[in-house]
């Protein structure tokens, strides 16, 4: 085989591939009352998604929310976190599985993802903007 | 297949059969979630005896599980408490034997700094943390610079550690490990793999232990969206064992051993690109076996690898990469050995919880932990494991 043509061939497709996007859902992001914040930068919030950032800036311990699957989730990991779907859950699958990270909340609905962020001190989580989100805070995204 | 022992047995009779965690409510607000997986894999190849597997032509191997259960618990807002064991069989090596994979207290002050102590995962290149998580990637085997003999020396330590991510504002961010400890290995461990090839043909029946070991981790996450490159370095002081010839049993010192990896990853969308640079220096001394001026051994080694998730179920990898071990010719006989290995991988999620994966490998030349008994120069190598996670 010539290791330098599979490589530009393997680098071609690679790039070609990678420009390949989807369509995104709007995303809100919730949080409990008790996370005191209605707002949140960007990395801060990609931080907080992927483990790295653990407590609210008032000390309050963070717990996430997230969906199992659909689009909200999708556009939620890649819009958020710079991951698809797939690469987040293995990226969780590897903080659990090396003890780094404790294995956030899944929900199969976005209203049973709204119940417990809104009766769990300090959650986190996202719906699309077309579910309703009684009981808890929206974030805006800086 | 080598059995299990009784209590692995137990633990797998209480596992659940959903793909969820257990979570166990019984303290309010303290939950403690337990986790799982057991894999089952087959290995053939087109020669007999590769590595510490009877590979016979056609039959393969079974003796290729492995089976991890552990569980967390938050303590405080700060504080959490975890342990994992595993038990794993590796062609001669393991005999799932249950062994405790990590246990430490976590004290996180804030994104920038938190510790760790107990038995700490080691962060060795970008996916040494992952040695025995199928789950994690979609290979079978981890790429061609983490060499399986080394294992057991390279998966964990007990110790401290210190982590935490530095932002730096448009320069990206750091993320760092450092850590300090002691490590020792079981006493049938993937070691003997590589003292067999070191001392052609003797075998270790006595644990490696340093004195002390210490190295980290540094990962920048660049400007440039999903591009990170990082650095691992690991040293080692006083890293001895004991081994048998005939009626003599001695001690054989591994001075100096220091292990880095220079690693770069890119992710677009649903591909990941990534490649590693890895070396391994150590010099051997034993006043019996090799007399006189030290022997200087050196492995090297270098990885390309492309994946992809082709969809939600499937997803595809291949690499190739090169492995190069230097002997002192004082007690090996030969200076070089060189392998190429180029690979093609996938991975199919059958249903959330439960997956399957194959690795075929293409395997030119050889080095020590691949050492085939047939002087065949190429060889093929295929994998496949089924793996049940919860």
């Amino acid at each position: 085989m010539n290791i330098k043509l599979a490589i530009i061939t393997g680098l071609a497709l690679f790039l070609l591939f990678g420009m390949v996007s989807t369509a995104s859902a709007d995303v809100v992001i919730v949080a409990n009352a008790e996370a005191g914040v209605d707002s949140i930068g960007k990395s801060d919030l990609e931080k907080i998604m992927l483990g790295k950032k653990k407590k609210w800036d008032n000390g309050t311990k963070i717990k996430i929310a997230i969906l199992k699957e659909g689009d909200t989730h999708e556009s939620f990991t890649k819009d958020f976190t710079g991951k698809t779907a797939s690469q987040f859950k293995s990226y969780w699958k590897k903080l659990v599985f090396t003890g780094e990270g404790i294995q956030p909340k899944s929900f199969k609905t976005e209203e049973d993802l709204v119940a417990y962020v809104a009766k769990t001190k300090g959650a986190v989580g996202y719906i699309s903007s077309s579910t309703a989100a009684d009981g808890v805070t929206t974030v805006a995204v800086q | 297949m080598k059995k299990f022992t009784s209590l692995t047995l137990a633990l797998l009779a209480t596992i659940s059969t959903q793909a969820s965690a257990w979570e166990i409510d019984k303290w309010e607000n303290h939950p403690i979630q337990i986790h799982g997986s057991f894999g089952q894999g087959w290995i053939t190849t087109s020669n007999d005896d590769l590595g510490t597997f009877d590979t016979d032509r056609g039959t393969g191997d079974f003796s290729f599980n492995d089976f991890v259960l552990n569980g967390s618990m938050v303590l405080t807002d700060s504080l959490t408490v975890g342990a994992q064991i595993i038990s794993r069989d590796f062609g001669d090596v393991g005999n799932n034997e249950l062994d405790l994979d990590w246990a430490y207290l976590d004290y996180n002050i804030n994104e920038t700094l938190g510790f760790r102590a107990g038995r700490i995962k080691q962060p060795n290149g970008l996916y040494g943390d992952m040695w025995d998580l199928d789950i994690a990637r979609t290979t079978v085997f981890l790429p061609p610079a983490y060499s399986a003999g080394f294992r057991d020396l390279f998966v964990s330590m007990d110790g401290v550690s210190a982590y935490g991510e530095i932002d730096m504002g448009k320069a990206g961010s750091l993320e760092y490990t450092v850590m300090y400890g002691m490590k020792q290995t079981r006493d049938d461990g993937s070691m003997e793999m590589i003292l067999e090839a070191l001392l052609t043909g003797l075998g270790n029946e006595y644990p490696v232990q340093s004195e002390y070991t210490y190295g980290g981790r540094l990962i920048w996450n660049t400007p440039v969206d999903g591009l990170r490159t990082s650095f691992s370095i690991i040293h080692s002081e006083d890293l001895d064992t004991r081994v048998t010839l005939g009626p003599v049993t001695t001690n054989v010192d591994f001075e100096n051993f220091t292990q880095w990896y220079f690693s770069a990853e890119y992710t677009r969308g649903d591909w990941i690109i990534a490649a590693e640079l890895r070396r391994l220096d150590f010099i051997f001394q034993s006043d019996v076996l090799a007399p006189g001026p030290n022997s200087t051994t050196s492995y090297g080694d270098w990885y390309l690898q492309v994946e992809n998730q082709v969809t939600d179920k499937w997803a595809v990898a291949g690499g190739i990469g090169q492995s190069t071990t230097n002997y002192s010719k004082k007690f090996h006989a030969s200076d070089t050995e060189l392998l190429t290995t180029a690979y093609l991988s996938a991975r199919y999620d059958i249903a959330d919880g439960f997956l399957i994966k194959a690795d075929l490998q293409y395997l030119d030349g050889k080095t020590g932990y691949y050492k085939v008994a047939d002087p065949e120069r190429n060889n093929w190598l295929l994998a496949m494991k089924a793996v049940y996670y919860f």
